[in-house]
């Protein structure tokens, strides 16, 4: 199939009408989750995992990625209109957008940020189009060695970006890898770490240790403090930006949705990194640095426009390389992978209803997107009012009522509870949960090139940078963990996070 | 106590254990690596890691240091561990209870005790989603769920 047939192949499939439903409940989903703090969509996503087991994986990965890309849409409304960010990456949006609301411009506001994400979406998917396949030709090269390479590359992107002690975040990521590991070893048969339970001999399943890790941790950490919610800005009028926005925030959208299309591409990078970076990149840029932090439209717009790029293309590594570049990617990875689907280089031709049919369905959820959040915004407004006390409890049950469903057991339960409680505690000793779930999901990945590699080479390491692929990717590793250690960079990253957690 | 020492110690053992769990196993030679190898590789990371977090408190001054009680001060502390409490009571009665009992329970002991909402709201939402989601999951999708002893 040539290019213009696949993609109106994907639209044909993304209007087939279970999958418009889905679509539609996924992005409504993300959207709620989005306004709502206290769950991300790295939580809801796996609280809702059991859904997709009876659907077709098309119509799963369709849903569970209008929560992600919802999500983004959703967490600007309660930035803007309440001024505490409803997810990580719609901190930024926060800074200018509560303060244009609280100078009567709530609309011009909520309307930018919208049309901003929904032009960027749209690039976004047109890059991810045009880039996925030769992406993916050029990955058929890869073999064990490559794929080691690139695995313990977006570990160390994940870990050097993400966090404040790289120390800290690499330690996470060598659990994951252990966690990763107990079940039967799919190279002997071997049970490991198992503790004679039946149960665990599948290994742990990733929903039971995600929705503990991000979706009972969180609401722990939230009822132990109560959720400051600032001046609810509940009139909002006009919600087209006029011309002189329009001119204003133009290029900004422009930029944003580029490098946040790149930095979504980086394993490890992803929606938050690339809202700061387009943030300052405008900062700099602009005649009038000092209008930001104060109601600038293209800080509004920037970031906006970045975070859902970034969510568009983030996509791409995983879509084409079977490696999942951040935590959201892991959980469709154990998605794709429940329904017996391994993406990777040959995922676009063995599968191209998945491949183009969830590409374009973020199209058309992107749609849905722009008019749930425009003419529905009194909705969410509404919504913003819901005591978290109320909200908790049923996520709670939500979440352990999926937990059991999945396989029908217990022992799930008190997966779920143990990790939750042991996600609590991480959070609290400043241990970030997101590099464990991405080694996690990538450590049988990651062991298998590595023994293959290993039986290959009779035990020689050399093999890890026999080719200019691996040992690109090791050096850019090795590159990233040296500077960390480097002084002056390593206050500057430090510098970063600790904006980003307080601002959070 | 400070917080960063108790995390490092904790990891040490953490890390200990799987390298102990997977010299059992078998951790085979470099060219014919065998079950343990990958969890013995990231034992040795975890262990090495979890030194250099015990030293640096060591080294911290004391204005850097967080003493374990800080994490804690000032927050309703007692609020998750009632709420680990009562979803592991859940996760015991749920078989014999079963799931529909069981979660109307949780969900009202929640709402009434922890978050203080009125007896009605108390009763009347927790009956309305545990029903819609008993309603989806057992006669919708067919999936089994404990009936208890009730058999509801």
């Amino acid at each position: 199939m040539d290019f213009f047939s696949s993609v109106l192949h994907g639209f044909a499939v993304a209007f087939e009408w279970q999958n418009l439903v889905f679509c539609f409940f996924g992005v409504l989903v993300g959207t709620l989750i989005g306004v709502l703090p206290g769950l991300g969509p790295v939580g809801t996503m796996s609280i809702l995992l059991p859904i997709t087991y009876g659907i077709s994986p098309v119509t799963a990965i369709i849903m569970l990625a209008g929560i992600y890309y919802g999500a983004q849409y959703g967490g600007s409304t309660t930035s803007i209109l309440v001024g505490v960010p409803g997810e990580a990456s719609s901190v930024v949006t926060a800074l200018d957008g509560h303060q244009m609301a609280l100078k009567g411009r709530p609309g011009p506001a909520l309307g930018i940020a919208a049309f901003g994400s929904f032009i960027a979406g749209t690039l976004a998917i047109v890059g991810l189009m045009a880039l996925a396949p030769p992406l993916a030709s050029v990955a058929l090269r890869f073999g064990p060695p490559e794929y080691f390479a690139l695995m313990i590359l977006g570990l160390v992107i994940l870990t050097y970006l993400a966090q404040r002690s790289l120390g800290k975040a690499l330690l996470m990521a060598a659990v994951g890898v252990v966690l990763g590991t107990v079940g039967l070893d799919n190279m002997t048969g071997m049970p490991r770490f198992t503790f004679g339970r039946s149960e665990l001999l599948d290994g742990i399943d990733i929903a039971p240790l995600a929705m503990g890790l991000f979706g009972v941790s969180e609401i722990l950490l939230n009822v132990e403090r109560t959720i400051k919610k600032g001046v609810i800005i509940d009139k909002v009028k006009n919600l087209l930006p006029t011309r002189k926005d329009w001119v204003q925030a133009f290029f900004p959208i422009m930029r944003g949705s580029l490098s946040g299309f790149f930095l979504g591409i980086l394993p490890g990078g992803g929606a938050t990194l690339s809202t700061f970076v387009s943030y300052s990149v405008e900062k700099r840029i602009s005649k009038k640095p000092e209008e930001f932090g104060h109601g600038a439209i293209a800080g509004v717009a920037a970031p906006e426009s970045a975070n859902n790029a970034a969510a568009q293309s983030s996509f791409i590594p995983l879509l084409t390389l079977g490696v999942p570049g951040n935590s959201v990617m892991a959980i469709l990875l154990g998605a794709l992978m429940i329904h017996g689907i391994s993406p990777g280089p040959l995922m676009i031709q063995q599968h191209p209803d998945l491949f183009w049919g969830v590409v374009s369905s973020m199209y058309v959820g992107n749609v849905m997107l722009l008019l749930l959040n425009l003419p529905m915004i009194g909705i969410w407004i509404r919504l913003l009012r819901v005591p978290y006390g109320i909200l908790f409890p049923l996520i709670l049950f939500v979440a352990l009522t999926g937990a059991y469903v999945i396989n029908g057991n217990e022992m799930d339960l008190y997966l779920m509870l143990g990790f939750g409680v042991f996600g609590y505690l991480m959070r609290k000793f400043d241990y970030e949960p997101a590099p464990l779930i991405l080694a996690f999901v990538l450590s049988p990945m990651l062991e298998n090139a590595m023994r293959q590699s290993l039986v290959l080479s009779s035990g020689s390491l050399g093999i890890f940078v026999s080719s200019y692929i691996s040992i690109g990717f090791l050096t850019m590793a090795a590159l990233l963990l040296i500077s960390s250690a480097m002084p002056a960079l390593k206050k500057k990253r430090e510098t970063f996070a600790a904006t980003a957690e307080e601002e959070a | 106590m400070n917080a960063e020492r108790v995390g490092g110690f904790f990891w040490l053992l953490v890390g200990l254990a799987s390298i102990s769990g997977a010299i059992s196993l078998g951790v085979g030679t470099m060219s014919e690596p065998d079950s343990g190898f990958m969890a013995f590789v990231a034992g040795v990371l975890i262990v090495v890691l979890a030194l250099s977090i015990c030293v640096k408190s060591y080294m911290s001054g004391p204005s850097e240091r967080t003493r374990l009680s800080e994490l804690w001060s000032g927050l309703q502390w007692w609020r998750p561990i009632a709420i680990c409490l009562l979803v592991l009571a859940f996760i015991l009665v749920f078989d014999w209870l079963g799931y529909f009992i069981s979660s109307l329970l949780m969900l009202t002991v929640i709402m009434r005790w922890l978050e203080d909402q009125s007896w009605v709201f108390s009763i009347v939402v927790p009956v309305v989603v545990v029903t819609a989601t008993w309603l989806l999951f057992s006669k919708v999708l067919m999936i089994n769920l404990p009936s208890g002893i009730f058999g509801l």
